[in-house]
């Protein structure tokens, strides 16, 4: 039995829909990449998944239960967390602050929890006293993955965890998703860096205008032509270029 | 002058009471609650209804701390009329404001509605106890002289001290309680708070609640320096807006500066007009700040 299941997702902010019969999973340890150009509905998928945007029909399983349109509150109670794309950390809390939040529903062990934390993300334990508004683009990124984690959740969903990174912090912020995956978090995730998330995941889809495009390991979509064409922005072989996204 | 700067700090302090309530509540709600300043007046007059009821059956309506004119009748009261305060503006968000939020109303659409709440609240308070004033106590005060000929009340000092209790108080609670950094976290960012597994709604009701308690010592600590007027909290909105906005909107330790600015402003010009004109000398600070600077001195960006 999969952990997640997406079954013929229907989601829209009112207007026509954005994801227009989306259906997916993800296995439990597995790191799954959601790739496609812009507007194919990827970021609005996951949003909807973790009930930040009602699903207008379609289901989603998580661990075998309909979660469909239960709302994020509930959600982070189940094991499922989500890290946004933008505004992924509290600006004038502390980095510190910012974990304890993301463990906000702790009874205790909070300070257990993010010593583990600040073990797997080490240059936030030397600005743990730092606001969170100081912090490098690099450092916040880790920061967003970090809160995401104080939970520790079963299902980690991540918007576009590169976005905006130097090229040296997106293999930085890569290989720490690497190591959330083999605590045995599984990961979806939504990646413009279609390159880097497909060498990393053990599966991918690709979806173009809200729908499923393609599927496959994280190899055959790398190898496929049709792919590297589409998506990753290159007429060569796929997996030549690293300037994607 | 040194009196006028020595009472304008006072003034300021009282501002500082409910500029940070509105300050806060405008942080986590994101609208400007203009009921703010007749919630305030019901507040100092729901004070006086429990002077002259629980606190005058305990037998402590008439014991003042000399020099004090008031006494722990009135401490008593506040904090009565701070917990009917509260139940009040928790009933009137599950009422009128939560319903709004949910169906995504545009926040200026809520500022109206906390006008007619305003107004509904200054009307009862017209009805109830009707237009003459009131006072908390009939005792008379000798003023105590400070250095460079200044003279001030020992109950201005007092309401100072409270002042500065509360604002200590209040920065402890956010900075060093779960639900206070829960609050500032909601501030910056609610759908992160949310999506930290936050309950918002608690975090309201905490706004609320606080908001509510220091409007109600503010308009206590009004009502003992001058008197209880059913148009008292009428006029401190322009104030209050104002100090809020020098502050940065938002921002909380702004607005206790910005009070600070205001209160000292208003009572420095009595020195030259009528200080039937206060209001209007906040208005005067609050044009001037907005074609200056209408994102406050303490604008994070």
């Amino acid at each position: 039995m999969s952990l997640l299941g997406v079954q013929e997702l229907v989601v829209g902010y009112g207007g026509a829909p954005v994801v227009r019969g989306v259906s997916l999973f993800v296995k439990e340890r597995e790191i799954v990449a959601l790739i496609g150009p812009n507007g194919a509905g990827k970021s609005t998928l996951l949003k909807a998944i973790f009930g930040l945007l009602t699903p207008e029909a379609g289901r989603v399983l998580f661990q075998g239960q309909d979660i469909t349109g239960l709302p994020p509150e509930l959600l982070v109670r189940r094991g499922l967390a989500y890290m946004p794309q933008a505004r992924n950390v509290f600006p004038s809390l502390t980095v510190d602050e910012n974990l304890q939040m993301g463990g906000y529903l702790l009874q205790r062990g909070v300070r257990e929890r993010m010593e583990q934390l600040y073990a797997l993300f080490p240059q936030l334990a030397a600005r743990r006293h730092l606001r969170a508004s100081k912090l490098s683009g690099g450092e916040r990124q880790m920061l967003a993955l970090a809160r995401a984690l104080m939970l520790d959740p079963v299902l980690l969903l991540l918007d576009e965890p590169s976005a905006a990174l130097a090229p040296a912090m997106v293999d930085a912020v890569f290989d720490r998703i690497r190591a959330i995956n083999q605590a045995g978090v599984a990961i979806l995730m939504v990646e413009q860096n279609a390159v880097a998330a497909l060498r990393l995941a053990h599966r991918g889809y690709v979806l173009a205008a809200g729908r499923n495009q393609l599927e496959g390991t994280g190899a055959e979509l790398l190898a496929n032509e049709a792919v590297g064409r589409l998506y990753l922005g290159v007429a060569e072989p796929a997996g030549a270029s690293e300037s994607a996204g | 002058m040194v009196e006028a700067l020595v009472l304008g700090i006072v003034l300021g302090g009282i501002i500082a009471l409910g500029a940070v309530g509105l300050s806060l509540l405008y942080a986590i709600l994101r609208f400007g609650h203009f009921a703010h300043g007749d919630l305030m007046t019901l507040g100092a007059y729901l004070a006086l209804a429990m002077l002259a009821g629980p606190a005058a059956w305990l037998g402590l309506r008439d014991v003042p701390f000399r020099p004090l004119s008031i006494g722990p009748g009135l401490v008593l009261a506040t904090i009565l009329a701070a917990a009917i305060i509260t139940v009040i503006v928790w009933f009137v968000d599950a009422a009128v404001y939560a319903p709004m939020r949910r169906r995504g109303s545009d926040v200026t659409l809520i500022a109206f509605a906390s006008l007619a709440i305003a107004i509904i609240v200054r009307s009862i308070v017209y009805m109830v106890w009707g237009p003459q004033p009131y006072r908390y106590s009939t005792e008379l005060q000798q003023a105590i002289r400070l250095p460079l000929g200044a003279r001030i009340k020992p109950d201005e000092l007092f309401s100072l001290a409270v002042v500065i209790l509360i604002v200590i108080a209040l920065y402890l609670f956010l900075e060093r309680t779960k639900i206070g950094r829960a609050m500032r976290a909601t501030a910056d960012n609610p759908e992160l708070a949310r999506i930290s597994g936050i309950d918002t709604a608690r975090v309201i009701r905490w706004t609320w609640a606080i908001g509510a308690g220091l409007l109600t010592v503010g308009g206590v600590l009004y009502g003992i320096q001058s008197q209880l007027q059913p148009v008292m909290g009428w006029n401190f909105p322009l104030a209050f807006f104002a100090a809020t906005i020098l502050g940065s909107v938002g921002n909380i330790y702004g607005a206790l500066v910005g009070s600070m600015v205001v209160g000292i402003v208003q009572q420095v010009s009595t020195l030259w007009i009528s200080p039937g004109y206060k209001p209007g000398v906040a208005l005067a600070v609050l044009i001037l700040l907005l074609l200056i600077r209408p994102q406050g001195l303490f604008a994070k960006e």
